[in-house]
């Protein structure tokens, strides 16, 4: 049997039926999750973005233009959350340090001082890259997820790539 | 074309860790709740929960020492209540918080209804107007249409809750690991401090003016912290009360420690 697709998912959700909002929990919650957590860098700031992001997502579906897809909606109201929340606390409490992965053993010391220097990027830049590599957006959905023209995109992606490479060189002579 | 580094990023991001499943339970359950209020169905609501209600307001009031101003916390016995059961508004009330086996469930006379969201505490405002609870490691304030009114990430689960009557400042207690911290945070959710590094996971309770706050410190002693002044002040006479189910409250001005019986169910009405 074909599987629902996610613009029939948010009609039947919209009109109350929970099993239709369960089941597009479970497509994206994973995405979501690893979006927030590659944005804020802490587990515990990614459960509750993400779990924000979705409330908000939820509340918000009689709003939603269905003709549109669901997925970068949702990416976006995670990574504007995720962007608020880290703008607050840094003005309260100033920056903490990120909670970095484990990396699978076929992984070597060079992948891991990528994922710091991803870390130390400054946060404009940093969820730019999130979204460009981390979950495929094109820059023209970055820019409307984050409410920046297209140029200020790839102006970020640039100077990211930049500084990234700059770390790893840095890294590499000493 | 992508370069190198490009798809190194590629790839990095493919090995990221993944959230927990109890997050996801956590998280899917309170997304749901968010879902279109009004579509969602109503649960029909059943006499002997209503007898349960009326039930509690008479033990509430039978402990009145305990009761600070405006607000009753009452725990039931020790036999759980089930924890999607309906609840019903007592007579007068504003509304019922109800947080039985983890789960919450509360109704107001607003119309903010809302049954079965995991948390790990929870408090109603005066009125009864938000509900604020420990969901994961935040601490949320919902707002009548069952929507966060806003979030701030804690270092562990909320165990405890208390809203100021004047609804001006919230008190919580988070578990942080090795520890239990004390937090005020302000009603619309800013200005979060830490008022102690190292208490007991008991409800902290307001004095009527919110001016003051009473807790259980970390050797069992009740301290009265003062906001107007930013001190602490040992209360004589109240410490070292050896009981694993305290709770405490005001009484003519002077904060009262009290030992309960042990319970699986916390309910909390406002008046």
């Amino acid at each position: 049997m074909r599987e629902p697709s996610d613009r029939d998912l948010v009609r039947r959700a919209r009109r109350g039926d929970r099993d239709a909002a369960a089941e597009l929990f479970r497509r994206y919650w994973r995405d979501a999750w690893r979006a927030a957590f590659a944005i804020t860098g802490r587990r515990a700031l990614a459960d509750d973005v993400a779990a924000d992001g979705f409330e908000r997502a939820f509340a918000a579906l009689g709003r939603f233009d269905d003709r549109r897809p669901f997925g970068p909606w949702l990416h976006r109201i995670v990574a504007n959350r995720a962007l608020d929340i880290l703008r607050t606390e840094r003005r309260l409490a100033g920056d903490e340090p990120p909670d970095l992965p484990d990396l699978s053993p076929e992984h070597g010391a060079g992948d891991r001082s990528l994922l710091t220097a991803v870390a130390d990027l400054p946060l404009e830049r940093r969820v730019a890259v999130v979204l460009r590599y981390g979950v495929g957006m094109t820059p023209k959905q970055i820019a409307e997820t984050l409410d920046v023209p297209v140029g200020t995109v790839n102006s970020r992606l640039a100077r990211a790539l930049e500084q990234l490479r700059e770390s790893l060189e840095v890294e590499h002579v000493e | 074309m992508s370069s190198e580094l490009e798809r190194r990023l590629e790839g990095l991001f493919h090995e990221l860790p993944q959230p927990e499943p109890e997050v996801g339970e956590i998280a899917l359950a309170a997304s749901l709740a968010a879902l279109a209020p009004s579509a969602r169905p109503r649960r029909a609501l059943r006499a002997g929960v209503l007898a349960l209600a009326a039930a509690a307001v008479v033990l509430a009031i039978a402990a009145g020492s305990l009761a600070a101003a405006g607000a009753l916390h009452v725990s039931l016995g020790s036999k759980p209540m089930p924890a999607r059961a309906g609840l019903t508004l007592p007579k007068g009330a504003s509304g019922v918080a109800v947080v039985a086996n983890g789960r919450l469930s509360v109704v107001t006379r607003s119309g903010f209804r809302l049954q079965g969201l995991p948390v790990t505490a929870a408090a109603l405002s005066p009125h009864a107007l938000f509900v604020a609870a420990g969901i994961g490691r935040s601490l949320v304030a919902m707002a009548p249409n069952g929507r966060r009114a806003w979030s701030v990430p804690a270092a562990g689960p909320v165990v405890a809750i208390a809203w100021a009557p004047y609804g001006n400042r919230i008190a919580y207690v988070v578990n942080a690991g090795h520890r239990f911290v004390l937090h005020v945070i302000w009603g619309n959710g800013t200005n979060d401090a830490v008022i102690d590094r190292a208490v007991r996971a008991v409800r902290p309770a307001w004095r009527g003016d919110s001016l003051a706050l009473a807790y259980v410190g970390a050797g069992g002693r009740v301290v009265v912290y003062d906001l107007s002044h930013a001190t602490h002040r040992t209360v004589p006479g109240l410490g070292a009360m050896r009981c694993p189910h305290a709770a405490i409250g005001w009484a003519t001005g002077t904060p009262v420690l009290r030992c309960i019986r042990p319970s699986s169910v916390e309910r909390q009405v406002r008046r």
